[in-house]
């Protein structure tokens, strides 16, 4: 029974249970908290796989931008007042609720960290999922028999964002108030 | 030492099931904004597929595809809930049950 085994359990059911309240907690604020558990659970399944770039972009983009991005409207729609107002019970249950997860999360980062130092896992190449490999694939891949940079998903990545600056002018026509 | 890594299948029965979680969800609840937190739900069990299979092959290709999708999902969001927004506004409510105009 590894550290990594235990991680992973406790991630893995951790991210299902969230789900699960995802679906049948009916206040939906309290459903946007859950999501954003299930994301921060995850991440740490990414990081356990190497996925590291793409495990702090899950926290930063999903759990941060697209969450608050959630949060607003659905406290621009839903008028009820107690929404927000959370329980007495639930209020005290939360800190050390909380306290577990990010003492969790720091585990999980300082096994990665130990793990990195004491070799590779899977025996992937060195830098696998980092910043610098993951821009080499968008930008210059080498090609193994002739050496050359080649960059299949360059356009894709061009493509991106065009896509997103559609999506914000979107989003700003679609919202605007009618005169 | 390296310790054994944890089978690929057991990521992708996690995923499996997030999908399915979100699927379900999408069908049972009627709050249009919850659905659409289990439509991203179930774009992340996808993402974590991918991961998966990324580590498998030792290929980083499923980690580009990744962020791909992440930055498709913030797009859609950005729309998604400007739609919901500009249909609150006529109808006072996004409840998926009472939106029914485009019934045939």
């Amino acid at each position: 029974l590894t550290p990594e085994i235990l991680l992973f359990a406790l991630f893995a059911t951790t991210s299902i249970v969230s789900a699960l309240g995802v679906v049948f907690i009916r206040d939906p604020v309290k459903a946007a908290m859950s999501l954003i558990a299930c994301f921060f659970c995850l991440a740490c399944l990414y990081l356990l796989q190497r996925a590291e770039l793409v495990a702090v972009l899950e926290v930063l983009v999903y759990a941060g931008a697209i969450m608050v991005l959630f949060v607003f409207v659905i406290m621009l729609v839903e008028h009820k007042d107690d929404a927000i107002i959370a329980h007495q019970l639930s209020q005290r249950l939360a800190v050390p609720l909380k306290v577990l997860a990010v003492a969790t999360v720091a585990a999980a980062i300082a096994l990665y960290i130990d793990r990195g130092a004491s070799g590779s896992l899977d025996e992937l190449p060195a830098g696998f999922g980092g910043v610098k490999e993951i821009g080499r694939e968008f930008f210059c891949r080498r090609v193994p028999e002739s050496g050359e940079c080649a960059a299949p998903f360059l356009f894709q990545f061009e493509f991106t964002s065009l896509l997103l600056l559609v999506g914000i002018v979107g989003a700003v026509i679609i919202s605007r108030r009618r005169q | 030492m390296t310790a054994p890594a944890i089978p690929v299948s057991y990521y992708l029965y996690v995923a499996t099931l997030l999908f399915a979680i979100g699927a379900a969800g999408v069908l049972i609840r009627r709050n249009a904004i919850v659905a659409f937190m289990c439509i991203e739900l179930m774009l992340n069990a996808a993402n974590l597929a991918f991961i998966t299979f990324a580590r498998q092959h030792a290929d980083m290709s499923g980690q580009v595809y990744v962020i791909l999708v992440m930055a498709v999902a913030a797009a859609e969001v950005a729309v998604g809930l400007a739609i919901m927004i500009a249909v609150f506004r006529q109808r006072r409510s996004i409840n998926v049950d009472e939106l029914r105009d485009m019934h045939g």
